[in-house]
C-alpha cells in the first residue's frame, strides 16, 4: 500500500477509535442518568416506560445518605482549611529555599500522592488506635487531611513560582518588609492557583473511599460509604439519583475553576496551541 | 535574596506529615513483622517479631492475587495510551480553539468526577443486571464469567484512565512544533511515517508519565475492582481490606500493605528515572 | 577619594563572589548630588551584580558601601532610601496606577493625608494625568514606564537606580522616551545611576561613565574623554568602533612620544607617552578620523600618518558613508560623512590620512 493510502487508513481507524472511545466515555454516564428518573421500582431494560423523580426524592429523604453528606461536606470543609494552610506555609518555605535537598524534600511532601490509599488508611487506623484516638470524626479527618495536603502544596507551589521574583523586589525596594511583601504582593498574585488546588483537594475529600473505609465506624460515615453499603445490600435506582447529585456538583466545581483560574492553566497546558 | 526563610514555617507541614504519615507509616512496617494468634484482633501488644507474614506470601494464593492486580493493571495502562493519543492528537491539532475548550471541559469532568459514579453507572450498564447484560448473554458472553468481569474492572480503570492521560498527552502534543511534522513530510515521508518518527519520540515523555500514572493509579485501585470485580476479581487493596475487616488479621495486612507500597514506590522510581533520561536525548 | 558632603554614593573595593566566580572584583567608585552616571559593560562584567548591591538584594562580600554618608552593609533594601526601576518595569498587575504609586508611600509611612496629593502631583510630572484608575495591562509600554518612574521617584529617593532603561524599546522610542527620562530626572533634581550595556544609552543619558570589564573598573570618565582618550584595548572596542594596526614601539624621540614601526618597516607618530620602548603594541585608530582624498590630491594633504590604499568596499548609511580601504598596513575601515562631493568608487586608489592625536596605542597583552 503506498504511504498515502496507509494515511487515509490509519486516519479512518483513528476517527473511529476516537468516536467508540467517547461513546465508551458516555454511555454509563447517560444510561444513569436515565434511568435516575426511571418511574418503575425495579431494574428494567431500557427504555423506562415514563419518567419520574421518584428516586431523586428518595435519596433526599433517607437520612442515611444525609447524613453521610453531611459528615462529607463538614469532613472536606475542615481537611481542605487546614490543608491550605499547611500547603501555605510549608510552600512558601520550599518556594524561598535554595538547598541541595530541595526537589528530595518537594517530593517527599508530595508522596502520599502515591501511596496506595488503602494502606495510607490502614497504617493511620492502627497508628491512631494506638494514641488512643477512637472518636470516628477526628480519625476521618486525620485520613482526609493527609490525602488533600500534597494537593495543597502542589497547587501552591505551582502558583507561587509562578510568580516572579521581580515583583517581591519591586515591594521591597519600595519600602515593604518581607511579610509585607508577601501578603500584599506575593498571596494576591497567587491567589487564583491557591484557591484552584483548594477545589482539587475538596473533590478529592468528598470523593474518597479507600482511606474513609478504613477509618469509618458505624455512627461516622461518609456519603460515599454510605452509597456503597448500599450498593452491596439493594442496587437499588436511589443510587442512581444520588450519582446523578454528585455530578452535578462536580459540573459546579468544574465550573467554578475554569472561572478562577481557566482550564488550560489548571491542566497545564503546553506552548502550541 | 534567597535567604532568612525561618524553618518554623516547616513546623505545620511537618508536623502533619510525621504524625499522619511518617510515624503511622512505620508503625505499619513494624505490625506487619509481629506475630499474629488466630481469632484476635491484630498483634497482641508483646506479640513477638517474626517474618511469617512476609514467608506467608510467597505461597502461590498471594502470587495469583499480586499477578490478576498486575495483569489487569497493565492491560488498562497499556490500552488507555492507545486510545487516548489519537484522542489528544485530535485534540490538539484538528479542532478549533472552541470546541477544544468544550473538550477540555469534557475531559476535566470526566476526570473530577465521583469514582463512585463512574462503576455505578458501569456496573449499572454493563453489570450482568444491566440494559446490556441481557444483549451481551445473547452473543454468548459469560457475563458471570472471570473473564468478563476482569475486562469489566479493566473497563473501570480505563474510564479514568483515559480522561487522564487525553488530558497529559494534550499538553505533550501541544508542546510539539507542529512543523517538525510538516518538515518530514516535506522531506518524504508519509504523515504516518513522520509521526512514528517524530512526533512520537518528542512525546515520549508525556507517554511515560501517562503510563506511570495510570499504572499506579491501576495496582493501588480499590474501589473500581470491589464494586466491578463483585468478589470474583480482586486487587491487593481489596484483600488488604478483607484481612482487615473479615479476619483482623492486621499483622498479615500491613504485611501486604508494605508490599504494595514498595511496588508502587518502585514503579514510581523506575519509570520516573525513565522519565528523566529520554528528557536528556 | 574624600567623601564630600554631596557625595551621594561611594563604594570602596567591593568584592562579591560566587563560589568560585568572581563577579565584582574590589571595584570603587563615587556619585555626587545631581549627577547622572553610567554603570556600563558587556554581560557578565559584574554591573547587573553592583546594581543589586546598591539596591541591596546582594551583600557583598568585602568592601564598603556608603550612600548618603551612611554604610548600607546588612541594610535590607526597604531600610535603604534607594528607588529602581526595573527592566521591565515589575508593576503589580492587581493594583490600578494610583495604587501602585501609592505602593512606597504607603510602605514608607507617609502621613494619610499627604499620600493622594502626591500620587497626583507624580502623575503630572510624567504626564499621565487621568490615569491613575487604570490598570497596568491597559498600558502601552512607553506608558508602563513612566508610571513605573513615578512610582520610584514618589518617595524622593536619594539615589536612583535605572536597570536598561531603554533596551527593550525600538529606536524611536528609545529616542523619544531617553529624552523625556533625562528632562525628567534633571527637574527633580535626583542623583541616578544608570546600568546599561548599550553605549548609546550610557553617552546620551549620562554626564560620567563607569566602564566595566569582568568584575572590574576599566575606566571612570565624560562621554567624551571615554571616547577619545580611552584607556584600554578593551573600553576602545567597546565604545565605537577602531581599526587597529600592530606593530613595535620605539620610544626614541626626545619627549618620549611612542612611534610604532609595523611589520613592512612603515612608522606611525602617535601621542601617547608611557609606552615601553620595543614593546608589542597595537594602534586604535577611530573610523571617523581617517580623511580620504582622491589619488590626485595626496601631495596636498596634511597629517602625520599617510598612506595609499584601494577602495575595497562603500556601503551608504544615510548621513554616512562606511569605507573598507586596504593599504600596506592592512584593511582600514573609514567613516566619512556624506558631504555632496561624489564618494570614492570600488577600486579606486585614494590618500589614506590621520593625524598624531587621531591614535591610541596599547600594549598588545592587555586587553
Amino acid at each position: 500500500m503506498s504511504g498515502r493510502n496507509i494515511d487515509d487508513l490509519l486516519r479512518f481507524l483513528c476517527k473511529f477509535i476516537n468516536i467508540a472511545v467517547v461513546v465508551f466515555l458516555m454511555t454509563p454516564i447517560v444510561v444513569t442518568a436515565i434511568m435516575s428518573l426511571d418511574s418503575r421500582s425495579y431494574l428494567g431494560p431500557l427504555p423506562p416506560p415514563s419518567l419520574s423523580l421518584r428516586w431523586f426524592k428518595a435519596f433526599f429523604s433517607d437520612s442515611y445518605f444525609l447524613s453521610g453528606l453531611a459528615t462529607s461536606l463538614k469532613l472536606a470543609v475542615l481537611s481542605v482549611s487546614i490543608s491550605l494552610l499547611a500547603g501555605l506555609t510549608t510552600a512558601y518555605a520550599l518556594d524561598r529555599s535554595r538547598f541541595r535537598g530541595k526537589d528530595a524534600l518537594v517530593s517527599f511532601f508530595l508522596s502520599p500522592l502515591v501511596v496506595p490509599p488503602v494502606v495510607i488508611g490502614f497504617a493511620l487506623l492502627l497508628f491512631l488506635s494506638k494514641m488512643g484516638l477512637i472518636n470516628g470524626f477526628a480519625r476521618l479527618l486525620c485520613g482526609h487531611i493527609i490525602i488533600t495536603v500534597p494537593y495543597a502544596i502542589r497547587a501552591t507551589l505551582a502558583a507561587m513560582s509562578e510568580i516572579e521574583d521581580t515583583y517581591t523586589e519591586a515591594a521591597l525596594i519600595l519600602g515593604a518588609n518581607e511579610r509585607q511583601a508577601f501578603w500584599s504582593v506575593t498571596f494576591p498574585l497567587a491567589r487564583a492557583g491557591i484557591v484552584s488546588g483548594g477545589i482539587f483537594a475538596f473533590a478529592v475529600s468528598m470523593d474518597d473511599v479507600a482511606v474513609s473505609i478504613m477509618l469509618t465506624d458505624a455512627k461516622t460515615y461518609t456519603l460515599p460509604i454510605a452509597l456503597i453499603s448500599s450498593m452491596r445490600a439493594n442496587f437499588d435506582l436511589s443510587i442512581a439519583a444520588a450519582s446523578m447529585v454528585l455530578m452535578g456538583s462536580t459540573v459546579i466545581l468544574i465550573i467554578l475553576l475554569e472561572k478562577l483560574v481557566g482550564l488550560n492553566r489548571a491542566m497545564g497546558q503546553g506552548g502550541f496551541r | 535574596m534567597k535567604q532568612n526563610t525561618p524553618s518554623a514555617l516547616y513546623l505545620p507541614g511537618g508536623l502533619l506529615f510525621l504524625g499522619l504519615f511518617v510515624l503511622p507509616m512505620a508503625g505499619l512496617f513494624i505490625e506487619s513483622l509481629r506475630f499474629y494468634e488466630p481469632g484476635s484482633i491484630g498483634s497482641a501488644a508483646d506479640a513477638p517479631f517474626t517474618l511469617d507474614n512476609y514467608a506467608e506470601l510467597l505461597k502461590a494464593s498471594f502470587a495469583g492475587f499480586l499477578w490478576q492486580t498486575v495483569k489487569v493493571s497493565l492491560l488498562a495502562s497499556v490500552v488507555g495510551i492507545i486510545l487516548a493519543f489519537p484522542m489528544a492528537y485530535w485534540i490538539a491539532r484538528r479542532l478549533s480553539p472552541q470546541w477544544r475548550s468544550l473538550a477540555l471541559g469534557f475531559f476535566v469532568t470526566l476526570m473530577f468526577l465521583s469514582v463512585l459514579v463512574r462503576t455505578y453507572a458501569l456496573e449499572l450498564t454493563f453489570g450482568a443486571t444491566g440494559p446490556f447484560g441481557s444483549i451481551l448473554r445473547e452473543i454468548g458472553i459469560a457475563t458471570n464469567g472471570r473473564g468478563y468481569i476482569q475486562v469489566l474492572v479493566a473497563a473501570g480503570l480505563l474510564h479514568y484512565i483515559i480522561p487522564m492521560s487525553t488530558l497529559t498527552l494534550l499538553g505533550t502534543i501541544q508542546s510539539v512544533d507542529p512543523r517538525l511534522n510538516e518538515a518530514a513530510q516535506v522531506l518524504g515521508a508519509p504523515n504516518w511515517k513522520a509521526h512514528l518518527s517524530v512526533t512520537m519520540p518528542l512525546c515520549m515523555r508525556g507517554v511515560l508519565a501517562s503510563f506511570l500514572f495510570g499504572f499506579t493509579f491501576s495496582i493501588s485501585a480499590f474501589v473500581i475492582p470491589m464494586i466491578l470485580g463483585k468478589g470474583r476479581v480482586l486487587f491487593i487493596s481489596n484483600l488488604i481490606y478483607t484481612r482487615f475487616s473479615e479476619i483482623a488479621n492486621y499483622p498479615s495486612g500491613a504485611a501486604i500493605s508494605v508490599v504494595l507500597f514498595a511496588l508502587a514506590m518502585l514503579i514510581v522510581y523506575v519509570l520516573t528515572r525513565l522519565v528523566n533520561r529520554s528528557i536528556q536525548q | 577619594m574624600e567623601t564630600t558632603s554631596d557625595t551621594v554614593i561611594k563604594f570602596t573595593d567591593v568584592h562579591k563572589r560566587y563560589g568560585a566566580i568572581h563577579a565584582v572584583n574590589g571595584i570603587s567608585f563615587s556619585a555626587g548630588a545631581g549627577e547622572t552616571v553610567a554603570v556600563l559593560g558587556p554581560s557578565g562584567c559584574g554591573k547587573t551584580t553592583t546594581l543589586r548591591m546598591i539596591a541591596g538584594f546582594e551583600e557583598p562580600n568585602s568592601g564598603t558601601i556608603e550612600i548618603g554618608g551612611e554604610s548600607m552593609i546588612g541594610k535590607r533594601p526597604y531600610e535603604r532610601n534607594v528607588g529602581l526601576l526595573f527592566q521591565h518595569y515589575a508593576l503589580f498587575p492587581h493594583m490600578s496606577v494610583r495604587d501602585n504609586i501609592a505602593y512606597g508611600l504607603k510602605h514608607r509611612r507617609w502621613p494619610k493625608a499627604t499620600i493622594a496629593d502626591r500620587v497626583e502631583e507624580m502623575l503630572s510630572l510624567v504626564q499621565l494625568e487621568g490615569f491613575g484608575d487604570r490598570w497596568p495591562r491597559q498600558l502601552s509600554g512607553g506608558q508602563q514606564q513612566r508610571v513605573a518612574l513615578a512610582r520610584v521617584l514618589a518617595t524622593k529617593p536619594k539615589l536612583v537606580l535605572l536597570d536598561e532603561p531603554l533596551s527593550a524599546l525600538d529606536a524611536k522610542l528609545r529616542e523619544e522616551l531617553g529624552a523625556d527620562l533625562k528632562r525628567i530626572l534633571t527637574s527633580v533634581g535626583s542623583t541616578t545611576i544608570v546600568v546599561t550595556h548599550d553605549q548609546n544609552e550610557a553617552m546620551s543619558l549620562s554626564d560620567r561613565i563607569i566602564v566595566m570589564n569582568r568584575g572590574g573598573i576599566d575606566q571612570i570618565g565624560s562621554p567624551s574623554e571615554i571616547y577619545a582618550k580611552p584607556k584600554s584595548r578593551f573600553v576602545a572596542n567597546f565604545i565605537g568602533r577602531s581599526n587597529w594596526l600592530n606593530g613595535i614601539a620605539n620610544s626614541a624621540n626626545t619627549r618620549g612620544m611612542a612611534n610604532v614601526i609595523m611589520e613592512d618597516g612603515t612608522v606611525l607618530t602617535t601621542d601617547s607617552v608611557g609606552v615601553n620602548d620595543g614593546a608589542q603594541v597595537s594602534v586604535g585608530i577611530r573610523p571617523e578620523r581617517i580623511r580620504l582624498v582622491p589619488e590626485s590630491k595626496r601631495k596636498a594633504q596634511g597629517g602625520a600618518n599617510q598612506f595609499v590604499g584601494k577602495v575595497a568596499n562603500a556601503v551608504h548609511m544615510g548621513a554616512e558613508i562606511h569605507y573598507e580601504v586596504r593599504c600596506v598596513a592592512g584593511p582600514l575601515i573609514v567613516v566619512s560623512p556624506s558631504d555632496g562631493n561624489s564618494p570614492f568608487t570600488l577600486g579606486e586608489t585614494v590618500g589614506i590620512s590621520f593625524g598624531r592625536g587621531d591614535c591610541v596605542v596599547f600594549p598588545e597583552s592587555v586587553q
